[in-house]
């Protein structure tokens, strides 16, 4: 998964998803590469204030989910409404919320 | 409660949009300008340049063909919408340096706004809206308000959203009860300062209430709804409530959509999201 985030959450052996520019539009560090310590201090001092990088994404493997599971996913949240949907808007709504949820694609 | 007469003194040291802005209305308006004229202008900005070709070339724009010169990209989007594309860009860049709080992060915002603005724009097409050139910008400044009350009132804004999170109260409530004033009256003013076009005041205006004449009802619901799945995703700014709310009805009664396209939507939506953010939000 790309998540695009704070300089201040880079991590030492983070890995980039894409190129990083400085403002004149040079590449300061290719994609793919390996976020070091030095690396670190280097971009802050730049005033880069937020890169994407690569994450393992647990939720990877699941890009097909089974009815089941969004079923399951779609109950959850249902019990913590205080409201219930009432037409099929409101329940498309729900249901791409509990996809959501499982899909992992939220790139917080 | 504050002096609010004091506080909308501010609005004069509030950032404008940066001359590319300025320079595009004024060509746009003679209508002997060209797309030479326009394309001239955006390709001065190099950094602005770039950041239109990509946005042109992703999926949000629909265009087929790669786009390879900004020429080519006001031909196919036109003036209006390369105008909103650059005011968009514009946005995001004038408030880089704006000093972020515990309880704000600016690139949240950024990735909130950004969020409502593509699924504005893709509600607008799938509700059978002909013309969407404003739904995009629309959506990424439906709550610029709120930049204000960073920018000039950072620690009692930070206080703010502390006590409105902590105690499950709607923004909008805590900044009347503490300014007397809140963003979505700020972000009106905002978009008269900015000179734009009296449609992005009424999406300001009235996303929240809906409350509003019938030839925007359209883009008012689409921004509306975009903002909504934006919470409900946590694309961005989380929902401060911890419950999620039901969504206002008069959406569906404006937006007619099919059953079934929301849900297919939301692929696209994730989509258009990650690429968008990358494009405006990244350095």
């Amino acid at each position: 998964m790309i998540k695009l985030i704070d300089i201040d959450q880079l991590k030492e052996g983070d890995i980039l998803a894409e190129p990083l520019y400085n403002v004149h539009g040079h590449i300061l560090l290719p994609a793919n590469a390996v976020i070091s310590n030095k690396c670190l201090k280097l971009l802050k001092t730049l005033n880069i204030q937020n890169v994407t990088i690569k994450r393992i994404d647990k939720d990877n493997q699941n890009e097909s989910l089974t009815e089941e599971e969004i079923e399951t996913s779609l109950k959850k949240l249902l019990e913590n409404l205080d409201w219930q949907p009432e037409n099929d808007y409101e329940m498309e709504l729900l249901k791409m919320a509990a996809i959501h949820k499982l899909k992992g694609k939220d790139l917080e | 409660m504050m002096n609010v007469e004091k506080i909308l003194e501010n609005l004069d040291e509030f950032p404008t949009l940066p001359t590319i802005y300025s320079n595009l209305l004024e060509c746009i308006s003679n209508p002997r300008s060209t797309v030479n004229d326009v394309a001239q202008i955006i390709s001065k900005d190099q950094s602005a340049a770039l950041k239109v070709l990509k946005s042109v070339n992703s999926p949000l724009y629909g265009v087929s063909k790669k786009v390879e010169t900004i020429k080519d990209a006001v031909f196919h989007l036109g003036f209006n919408e390369i105008k909103n594309l650059v005011v968009a860009l514009s946005v995001v860049s004038t408030f880089k340096n704006l000093k972020p709080t515990k309880n704000f992060s600016l690139l949240e915002f950024w990735k909130h706004s950004v969020a409502a603005g593509v699924t504005s724009k893709l509600l607008g097409v799938a509700s059978g809206e002909k013309n969407t050139e404003n739904y995009f910008l629309a959506g990424v400044i439906h709550d610029i308000g709120k930049l204000f009350f960073v920018q000039f009132f950072n620690e009692e804004y930070d206080n703010l959203l502390d006590h409105a999170n902590q105690n499950n109260i709607e923004i909008t409530d805590a900044e009347m009860n503490y300014f007397g004033i809140n963003h979505i009256k700020i972000g009106e003013k905002i978009a008269i300062k900015w000179q734009l076009p009296d449609i992005f005041r009424l999406v300001i205006k009235h996303y929240h209430d809906l409350e509003y004449s019938n030839g925007n009802s359209m883009i008012i619901a689409s921004v509306s709804l975009a903002e909504y799945i934006a919470k409900l995703l946590g694309l961005g700014l989380r929902n401060t409530r911890r419950t999620i709310l039901r969504p206002n009805p008069k959406i569906w009664e404006v937006l007619k959509l099919n059953k079934g396209q929301l849900l297919e939507l939301y692929p696209k939506i994730i989509e258009n999201y990650n690429q968008s953010i990358q494009i405006l939000i990244v350095n």
